[in-house]
């Protein structure tokens, strides 16, 4: 699949699931580049030096956020994309077969 | 439509076959339990943190400063969860009393003498200043009880002369608030009394038996005939939160309070501790896949959350400080599944910092890593207390 099919692809199709996970952990690492990971002190309502309150809880919350996605869902949608995938792939090759002669 | 049907059913039989096997991505290590002999690697990494702390003063004003924004009582409670953690690892390695009990003795040092020069408010929240208290001269059963329970700590692992007289003063107050009570408690904020506090005051004068040879168990075991009679909340069975110096509820069971008042209960009245422990366990432990956390309210009992709850987690109902304190409780009590799952949910959820041997959570703060390490290590200070004292 080329870089713009797999970019068109419907949001559900395994290209599409892999659309989103790829999506997530770059959201993800993203957060994790700006320092989004001190800001989870504020789930213990503890805010990092140096930072106001909203911008540390917005960045704390995002992180702990897609950390859960990125844990939880990506691995989830990935598989899911592979599972669909072999699934279509099993179905077209089983309808392309010759049919037995009589 | 069939599209999105069988993109729905590829995520379900996904989710089924990812989600249980999650639990394998946060392996925890049973040797972290503290029913292991010595010291374990996760205890000294997270000792190692606290110890390099209280030895570099900027870093720990900086530290401090951060939780005292939110609340001053974190920053005393860290000290309590250090001093007590500490006493515990030399009691478990005595070798590490050389690096360590100086480290206890500068916090105590330090405490008496900010109490000392700004009052027990120092420790306090803002609204202890806001209202008469009811018993005068005011004090603090919040203040009173950690101090004694550090000073005792300190001197069951030795006595130096510094911290005899000023152990048995604390002691002597915190005897005579209780029992000036009309229902033998007393209070931490304006006719606010905290069961939490009067838990941790009992295992001092507890503690006090066993380095002075006195007896407090009738003071004791009234008290917990009064727990019992007035501050059980009827559905639950659980001790309530707080209440008005006349004994008069003010808020219900909440978890903050629960597991820390269980532990500390353990070395007063065993039986009443692990009841209470149980019934917390029934009414607040959460247990998905493997990964626990506690939450701060009973399901029959729900309350407003507050500055002790910390951030609960909307949907889960996942309270950081009753999932903190959690552990104390399930350490006391030998709980080692709760305690392995409230660990995994502590690598997958409050992301684990680990630099030069150190290791903090980032989702954490000083006084939740300090009872971390606490919960890592207690057993032999109240093994040894049990063994000196009337029971």
């Amino acid at each position: 699949m080329k870089f713009h099919e797999w970019r068109r692809a419907p949001h559900f199709s395994p290209a599409g699931f892999l659309r989103w996970a790829l999506f997530w952990s770059l959201l993800h690492g993203a957060l994790a580049l700006a320092g989004a990971r001190r800001c989870t002190s504020v789930l213990a309502l503890t805010y990092p030096e140096g930072m106001g309150k909203d911008l540390a809880a917005m960045l704390g919350l995002g992180y702990v956020l897609t950390h859960i996605v990125f844990v939880v869902f990506v691995p989830t949608l990935v598989l899911a994309a592979s599972l669909w995938a072999a699934w279509m792939r099993f179905r077209r090759n089983r309808a392309a077969r010759p049919e037995a002669a009589p | 439509m069939r599209r999105v049907r069988d993109g729905l059913l590829f995520l379900l039989l996904a989710a089924a076959l990812w989600i249980p096997c999650l639990r394998f991505a946060f392996p925890v290590d049973p040797a972290s339990l503290p029913s292991a002999p010595g010291v374990s690697t996760f205890a000294r990494a997270l000792a190692n943190r606290h110890l390099a702390l209280w030895s570099d003063p900027a870093s720990r004003a900086r530290e401090l400063d951060r939780m005292r924004g939110s609340n001053a009582e974190w920053d005393f409670m860290g000290r309590t969860y250090l001093v007590l953690a500490i006493v515990n690892m030399v009691l478990r390695e005595p070798a590490l009393a050389t690096r360590a009990l100086p480290v206890v003795d500068t916090i105590l040092t330090e405490t008496l003498a900010l109490e000392e020069r700004h009052g027990f408010y120092h420790f306090s929240m803002a609204y202890a200043r806001g209202a008469p208290y009811r018993a005068q001269p005011p004090r603090s059963l919040f203040v009173d009880g950690e101090i004694a329970l550090m000073l005792g700590a300190r001197l069951v692992v030795g006595d130096d002369g510094r911290w005899r007289a000023r152990f048995d003063e604390r002691v002597m107050q915190v005897t005579e608030r209780l029992t000036r009570g009309p229902t033998l408690c007393a209070e931490s904020y304006p006719d606010e009394c905290w069961t939490f506090d009067h838990a941790t005051a009992l295992a001092a004068l507890r503690v006090a038996d066993a380095v002075f040879g006195t007896d407090h168990s009738e003071l004791c075991t009234r008290w917990v005939a009064m727990a019992r009679r007035t501050l059980v909340e009827a559905k639950t069975g659980l001790l309530i939160s707080e209440f008005h110096y006349d004994g008069t509820p003010l808020d219900g069971p909440e978890g903050s309070s629960l597991w820390m008042a269980a532990h500390a209960l353990a070395l007063v009245d065993p039986e009443f501790a692990r009841e209470q422990y149980e019934r917390a366990r029934a009414n607040l432990r959460v247990s998905i896949f493997g990964f626990d956390f506690a939450r701060e309210w009973p399901a029959e009992c729900p309350g407003t959350n507050d500055i002790d709850s910390g951030l609960v987690i909307p949907l889960l109902g996942a309270s950081p400080a009753s999932s903190g304190l959690a552990f104390l409780a399930a350490s006391t009590f030998g709980d080692h599944e709760f305690h392995l799952g409230l660990l995994r949910s502590l690598e997958f959820a409050a992301f684990p910092q680990r630099t030069d041997g150190t290791l903090s959570y980032a989702a954490s703060n000083q006084v939740g890593d300090a009872a971390l390490l606490y919960s890592a290590v207690l057993g032999p200070l109240w093994d040894a207390v049990r063994k000196r004292s009337w029971r």
